[in-house]
């Protein structure tokens, strides 16, 4: 078998691996790209809708703009790319890891390096997650699934569509139809407010008079080869109330309804795995429970913005030339624990002596939350978040002078958030 | 009357509202930035949106690519718009932001290439 040996490996080449990628290379480290598909940009090139950049170029970029300012730097860059090339297995515990890889171009061959940037991006959650009663008849499809199919493909996936979830996949993709032409007769979503942003329910819903219907959800898909219909029922009290079913005609249904960090290769790999957001754990390093594997992006946890997908992989980058500089080596670290209210709070570790960046979700909707941060009984910190919701993740920092130094049975001692 | 605006110039999605005062003019409240009062006032006078979509290519290894218009188009054009894409063909290769059609019906508006293919067309 063919071996290469590189400094770093980035596996996933969209937005965090790219931006992770030129961050290690222009420290003059010896980098290799891989992606299973033809083309970088990860998840990127389709979507064709604007809304990207605002926060990192300060511009309303469409996805495949996006894409192409990471990917003209690689082009220029000595980053070697490997497209076409899925990451089979690694082994991970020693100081130079492995890496198998198959591609169309070298067949199955391995990889050698010091250390690997975990980026391979998440997958959406499907019908066999929600669990939906009906016949299994052809016309059912994941919204980004939809999605690729018309902007990459150039395949209408349907013409009558009915769809279910009303994160922000699902609002673009309703306006994406509608322009091709095709009619979106309902959106229908479980919880009682949208998980869209406000922006998208206005011009993909409210411009087309589409309808969304809150607290519902569906009840039975009907069709024997194509879908024909689907029942929608709405929900009082938590509970369906079937008397109120309601049927659509339709001959597509599109599932928007979450995404889930694509880990089947780290879990084999025998890193451990955060529950709570699905991807790996890891420390204020963004490194994982294996030595010199870190993990940035929607891999690591599930962004709803591209701009802060790029900003962690910078920061992965920057953490993992400093690791192998030796410079952090050994850090003294201490625990986060997720208190009231949050879903989960990333990283799982917090260190002295510089400022700390967390990233978090919160479990309840709510306007002027407060958010405190205690270190052991006393609290270090508060603040106040103008509008929290599940469907947004929020950012914040604290100041070196904000962690106090204390040490009980040899450990730092935790600091916890909740969030009232 | 008061009218309530959600601004889409940027992801915020700020709820302006927007009153007319006697002399003709209006007042804007709740926008974070100064964007937020162009738009609504466009919203009110001229509604516009940005449209994306994909156009026909000649090449197989990349058979659409995407596009968009430069600037928001006012709305009762995207419809005629979108037909007209639809029936274009493009030639490979193609440069992210190279225009293929030029002012569109007049209204200064452009549409453009958003993707380079291929990619060598970078170097
Ligand atoms: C459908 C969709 C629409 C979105 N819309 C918006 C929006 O409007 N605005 C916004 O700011 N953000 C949006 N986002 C969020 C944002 O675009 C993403 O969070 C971001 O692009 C994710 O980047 P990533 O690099 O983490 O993952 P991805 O872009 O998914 O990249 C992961 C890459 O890893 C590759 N890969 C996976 N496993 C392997 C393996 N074993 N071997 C080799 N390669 C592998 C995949 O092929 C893929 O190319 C959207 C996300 C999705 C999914």
């Amino acid at each position: 078998m063919q071996e290469r040996n590189y400094d770093v490996v980035v596996i996933g080449a969209g937005a965090a691996g790219m931006a992770s990628a030129l961050k290690v290379a222009e420290q003059g480290l010896k980098t290799a790209i891989v992606d299973r598909e033809p083309f970088l940009g990860g998840i990127l090139p389709q979507c064709i809708h604007n809304g990207f950049g605002v926060h990192l170029f300060k511009e309303e970029l469409t996805g495949p703009e996006f894409a192409e300012r990471f990917i003209q730097e690689i082009i220029k860059s000595d980053i070697d790319i490997y497209l076409n090339t899925t990451a089979t297995s690694m082994a991970v515990h020693q100081p130079i890891k492995q890496i198998n890889l198959c591609s169309s171009q070298h067949g199955v061959f391995r990889i050698n390096a010091r250390a690997i940037v975990l980026a391979m991006g998440c997958r959406e959650r499907n019908r066999g997650n929600l669990s939906i009663p009906g016949t299994r008849p052809a016309g059912i499809f994941t919204a980004g699934l939809a999605q690729r199919l018309i902007n990459i493909d150039g395949y209408i996936p349907g013409k009558r569509v009915v769809i279910v979830g009303s994160g922000d996949i699902g609002l673009i993709m309703a306006r994406r139809l509608t322009w091709t032409g095709a009619e979106v007769l309902a959106v229908v979503e479980i919880l009682p407010y949208p998980s869209g942003i406000t922006r998208n329910i206005v011009q993909c819903l409210n411009d087309f008079n589409i309808p969304l219907y809150l607290s519902h959800i569906i009840t039975k898909i009907e069709g024997k080869d194509r879908v024909e219909a689907v029942e929608i029922t709405p929900l009082e009290n938590g509970a369906p109330n079937y008397a109120k079913t309601f049927k659509v005609a339709c001959d597509t249904l599109l599932f928007s309804v979450g995404l889930v960090p694509e880990n089947e290769l780290t879990q084999s790999a025998g890193i451990k795995i955060n529950p709570e957001t699905g991807g790996p754990q890891v420390d204020t390093r963004l490194m994982t429970s294996a030595e010199g594997v870190f993990a940035c992006g929607n891999v690591l946890h599930v962004h709803d913005l591209v701009d802060w997908v790029s900003d962690e992989a910078q920061r992965c980058g920057k953490e993992l030339i400093n690791f192998l500089q030796g410079k952090t080596e050994k850090i003294e670290q201490g625990k986060i624990v997720v208190g009231s209210n949050l879903k989960y709070v990333l990283p799982n570790k917090y260190r002295l002596g510089e400022a700390n960046r967390f990233s978090m979700r919160s479990l309840i909707v709510r306007d002027k939350a407060t958010l405190v941060v205690r270190q052991g009984e006393k609290t270090i910190r508060q603040f106040t978040l103008r509008h929290v919701k599940p469907a947004e993740m929020f950012h914040i920092e604290l100041k070196p002078e904000d962690f106090k130094e204390v040490v009980i049975n040899g450990e730092l001692l935790p600091i916890e958030f909740s969030l009232s | 009357m008061d009218k309530e605006v959600i601004c889409l110039s940027c992801p915020n999605g700020c709820h302006i509202t927007v009153q007319e005062t006697p002399d003709n003019n209006y007042q804007f409240q709740g926008a974070k930035c100064e964007r937020g009062e162009v738009y609504a006032y466009e919203e009110i006078t001229d509604p516009r949106r940005v449209v994306t979509a994909v156009v026909q290519t000649n090449s197989e290894e990349m058979p659409y690519i995407p596009v968009k218009t430069d600037k928001a188009i006012p709305k009762r054009y995207i419809k005629t718009l979108l037909t007209e894409l639809y029936r274009k063909k493009i030639n490979l290769p193609a440069k992210c932001g190279q225009i293929i059609i030029q002012n569109f019906m007049d209204t200064g508006v452009n549409v453009v290439i958003t993707r380079t293919f291929p990619l060598d067309f970078l170097r």
